[in-house]
């Protein structure tokens, strides 16, 4: 019938069927919905401050118990989040249900039931694509749903963004602009990656593998995560290294250099150690392993294999083969002394003399802006860059530093002393904000006496003792600083 | 003073200016005669109480006396420190104060293989020789052989420091001609600031409006017929702020050269701090009537190390009432009481008025070379030392060093900035220490995997503690058994095994593979 049309009019029917085409999404648009996020985070400066909230777009997931996962970056100081389906009206409201920011991932929920009618999990693919093209699937702000394609670089093993956490990350090419919003990464209907950043034309993705490992380890109770590395080791790739160690003609074989405060093998193995074995895969001497998914790889994959509460490891230690178990365990906050991410909403912070004390964090130097890594002090730089996680029996739980100095006539002349780290107050060596408060209990006769760090400005700041309930309730008054949340407030 | 520690990277953003090179006007070369005594040469022509003390030149006469200096110079090469890198040619200015002598910056002249000086309206080049030169102060004395050279032309006198706002005249040969360039300007702020030839010392200085190009390094500052500075370095991005070195740091080189020898600055190394928080100053039981700072740290091995002590408030220097803010009255100019002490030569002493435990002291130091200076500064006509053995090269560490990660805070390894810029002063217990590094690995079977310890620094090697270059040379004869070598990097960072007997005979094959004609250059 149509050869009896006129040609304008079987051009009309054409151009509304690609039209419909266009608009009615393929059967991934039921996997990933539109993720709306309004974030309000506490100033890093001014601690008491929360600042300016923003929006933002992104994507999240449908997984397996109706839960929606995306990265933590995404939901981290989140004040209100939304998510809506096939990119229209209307919006419902989710919250977290799980965020680790080792691995950067997080599960949402979203108690309307009528949400979850019409929407479907992707099936998560373990297996990594060695090479070949990706989709990648969002929802853009304008409620369309978008797909593109991208090639795979490889996989590469990996920090996590925030935390110390090793696992494959997928690299990608793509024509695709303004990714990093947790858009899904699917190949052949599977989902193979959770994209977490990009540059340019160049995309990062956590792994399908990790993904799977995620949700698997947040459906156990307690949720224990994944696991960190307890230790630092070195290749023994050298002829002459092995035989001082006495593996010569033995074809595996790394060397444990130090050991952390926590993580895997951080009490099990030894300075010294020549780990043969890690999990299920024997170790070369370079420290790599013939892994299933990923061919030839970092031994370090093996901690997180599995979610199976223990690994063994086989070492020998003083001439003598030994077999291992080693628990899989991950860093407390407690391990890192800066640390990484907070937990917590709140920033702790101690104002005294107009100096405001901070432990020092990795939020804190980020509130340089983008270019943190050039911008901020670089002392402090440094001290993330070197001394992040704690040493076994380290004393020093965290790293006080002086924030910022707010002008009074009790602090005049200490100006210089902004961004210096605080070594003693009191005569006591103060390593947490906890220590601080204690310390300023205790002062020497008529004045409290803080030492700085030598080398960042002025190493010793005096302050007069009844000069200081009136000065720090002015100071709080003139910069609008609330009581502090401690109950410290009658320390002076 | 050498002041780098307390403020890493505080010289980024202002540049000496000298100019690349300039092709020579002409081609008719002097040569050498016999060198002159300097000493009295210098004085005679720099000192303002010579035969033609109240005879001023006029504007023509000191256009006469300004010279351009053309250098071919060649640098060593810190990150193959056997050898040298390629020649470069600069430019820049100088001019006479004495009989075939010139005055310019250390920068202009720095690693120089060849100098040729023309003098203003003499087309004829002139070989020239470094007589003295002051990389900490930025100061060269050049010596021209040839008698020929500035003859009939009065060689310019100093005068003193000039008063703020008065006019300056800049003399010199900028980059954008070949002919003598004069500009003015006046007198801005005069103040410690670092220089930027060796990026850590810091000396008193005067900001001009006067133009100050690339070129002009060298040339004379004047004002009424007299010297009052040398052009040196300017703030790119900043309009109109240039920077001439005064009289009092050139007045200090010439008596420094005096003995034929050029020894450079004491350093008192004090940190210090201002004194105006009234609850400080109260806990210190400092009298209403006493001004000064307070001693927050003493560089270790400086002149101070072990007569002053954090705490301490120094009141007076030589006499002078040091304030609140660290300056004294100098000229009519409040600059850092560091000024006084920057006077003095080494072997010099200078007192210092002490408030400790609540009692007043006095304190002479006496003024000494300070060791760490050398690590801390760019280094210019020196060989670096390094060693070499089986492909593993070392060098203790240095601000020459940290240079060849092209900018050394956003290309340099955390661990080698800490230890450069932090650790004298965090750990003031290892002050005799100095890093070594295993700066490159030279690939070859003996010592494969090891490319990755790279920029690592070293703890010991067979069990000798690396506290010096020298240590590891003294590690390597002493092997931890008969078979093996063991190498032990800081911080956990690894241990590296070399065969002894392999590494013995992989040793010339390597240098001859790598065209290394010495495995040693030992400091």
């Amino acid at each position: 019938m149509t050869r009896h049309l006129p040609k304008a009019f079987a051009w009309a029917l054409a151009l509304l069927a690609a039209q419909a085409a266009w608009a009615s999404p393929g059967p991934e648009s039921a996997g990933i919905v539109m993720l709306r996020i309004t974030r309000q985070t506490f100033d890093p400066v001014y601690p008491w401050n929360k600042t300016v909230e923003r929006r933002y777009l992104g994507n999240a997931l449908v997984v397996e118990g109706d839960l929606l996962l995306t990265t933590a970056d995404m939901v981290r100081g989140a004040t209100q989040l939304t998510v809506r389906k096939f990119g229209q009206y209307p919006n419902y409201r989710a919250q977290v249900a799980l965020i680790d920011h080792e691995v950067d991932l997080a599960l949402l929920k979203v108690d309307d039931a009528a949400f979850w009618q019409g929407l479907h999990r992707i099936p998560i693919s373990e297996r990594p694509v060695e090479a070949g093209k990706f989709e990648i699937i969002r929802w853009r702000g304008n409620g369309r749903f978008q797909q593109g394609t991208g090639e795979i670089v490889d996989y590469r093993v990996t920090n996590s963004r925030l935390g110390a956490m090793e696992f494959a990350v997928l690299r990608g090419n793509t024509t695709m602009d303004s990714l990093g919003w947790s858009e899904g990464l699917t190949e052949q209907g599977q989902l193979i990656g959770l994209v977490t950043g990009a540059n340019q034309r160049e995309i990062q993705a956590t792994s399908g593998q990790l993904l799977q490992l995620f949700v698997q380890a947040a459906q156990k109770s307690p949720f224990r995560g994944l696991a960190h590395r307890g230790f630092g080791w070195q290749p023994l790739n050298n002829a002459s290294q092995r035989q001082f160690f006495g593996l010569a003609g033995m074809p595996f074989g790394v060397r444990v250099t130090r050991t952390y405060s926590g993580g895997t093998g951080a009490e099990q193995l030894e300075e010294g150690d020549i780990l043969l074995r890690l999990g299920a895969y024997d170790i070369d001497p370079e420290g790599q392993i013939n892994h299933p998914l990923y061919g030839p790889t970092l031994f370090t994959m093996a901690i997180n294999d599995s979610l199976e509460p223990r690994l063994p490891a086989v070492v020998i230690r003083g001439g003598n083969r030994l077999n291992l178990t080693l628990p899989r365990t991950r860093f407390s906050e407690a391990d890192y002394r800066i640390p990484p991410y907070s937990t917590e909403g709140a920033i702790d912070y101690e104002v005294f003399g107009g100096l405001v004390f901070q432990e020092l964090s990795l939020d804190y130097l980020r509130s340089w802006g983008s270019q943190w890594e050039a911008q901020a002090p670089r002392r402090l730089l440094l001290e993330l860059s070197l001394r992040m996680r704690r040493e076994p029996d380290d004393p020093q739980q965290r790293v006080v530093i002086v924030s910022r100095v707010l002008p009074d006539p009790v602090n005049l002349g200490y100006d210089n002393v902004n961004y210096g780290m605080l070594l003693e107050v009191n005569g006591r060596s103060v390593t947490s904000l906890l220590e601080l408060r204690r310390a300023l209990r205790t002062p020497q006769g008529d004045y409290h006496l803080l030492r700085m760090m030598p080398g960042q400005g002025r190493q010793q700041l005096v302050f007069k003792v009844d000069q200081m309930p009136e000065a720090n309730r002015r100071i709080r008054e003139r910069y609008g600083i609330p009581e502090p949340l401690t109950s410290a407030a009658d320390v002076w | 003073m050498t002041g780098p520690a307390d403020r890493p990277g505080i010289g980024r953003g202002i540049r000496p200016t000298a100019a690349p090179y300039r092709p020579a006007r002409a081609r008719r070369w002097g040569r050498f005669a016999a060198a002159a005594l300097l000493g009295a040469a210098v004085l005679h022509g720099a000192g303002a109480r010579g035969q033609d003390a109240d005879r001023l030149p006029t504007d023509e006469q000191i256009e006469q006396a300004v010279v351009s200096v053309d250098v071919t110079r060649q640098p060593h090469d810190w990150y193959s420190p056997w050898q040298r890198r390629r020649t470069e040619g600069a430019g820049g200015s100088g001019f006479l104060i004495g009989p075939g002598l010139v005055l310019t910056n250390a920068h202009v002249v720095s690693d120089a293989k060849q100098i040729l000086l023309r003098l203003n309206g003499d087309s004829a080049p002139y070989y020239a020789e470094v007589a003295h030169i002051a990389h900490d102060s930025d100061l060269a004395l050049l010596r021209v052989a040839d008698p020929k050279f500035g003859k009939g032309v009065l060689p310019l006198r100093l005068g003193d420091l000039p008063s703020l706002r008065t006019r300056v005249r800049t003399y010199g040969f900028p980059v954008g001609g070949d002919m003598i360039s004069r500009t003015e300007g006046v007198v801005s702020r005069v103040q410690f600031i670092t220089y930027a030839h060796t990026g850590a010392d810091s000396h008193l200085a005067i900001q001009t409006d006067s133009a100050i190009n690339p070129g002009n390094s060298g040339g004379p500052v004047t004002q009424r017929g007299l010297v009052v500075g040398v052009a040196f370095q300017s703030t790119p991005g900043l309009n109109d702020v240039g920077y001439f070195i005064p009289t009092p740091v050139i007045n200090r080189f010439l008596r420094d050269i005096q003995d034929g020898r050029y020894d450079g600055y004491g350093e008192l190394g004090l940190v210090t701090s201002g004194m105006v928080n009234p609850a400080y100053r109260g806990y210190l039981g400092l009298p209403d009537t006493l001004t000064g700072v307070t001693v927050d740290s003493v560089l270790p091995r400086a002149s101070g190390d072990g007569l002053l002590h954090a705490g301490d408030v120094v009141t007076e220097i030589d006499g002078a009432k040091v304030a609140n803010d660290g300056t004294i009255k100098y000229f009519g100019h409040a600059v850092s009481f560091e000024q006084l002490a920057e006077e003095k030569l080494i072997g010099e002493r200078v007192t210092l008025r002490v408030w400790r435990d609540r009692k007043a002291l006095e304190l002479p130091v006496m003024l000494k070379h300070y060791p760490d200076s050398d690590r801390l500064r760019s280094r210019y006509d020196y060989l670096p030392p390094y060693f070499i053995y089986a492909g593993l090269v070392f060098m203790e560490l240095s601000q020459s060093y940290l240079e060849t990660f092209g900018n050394p805070w956003q290309n340099a390894p955390s661990a080698l900035l800490l230890e450069h810029f932090y650790r004298n002063r965090e750990q003031p217990e290892d002050k005799e220490r100095r890093a070594v590094v295993l700066i490159r690995v030279l690939p070859h079977d003996v010592n494969t995997g090891y490319r990755r310890y790279a920029n690592k620094v070293v703890a010991t090697v067979n069990g000798v503690p690396i506290e010096g270059l020298r240590d590891v040379v003294q590690g390597f004869r002493d092997p931890v058994s008969r078979d093996f070598h063991r190498i032990e990097m800081a911080e956990n960072g690894g241990t590296l095994i070399l065969d002894k007997a392999a590494a013995d005979r992989a040793h010339l094959e390597i240098l001859l593979n790598y065209g290394i004609q010495e495995d040693r250059r030992l400091p």
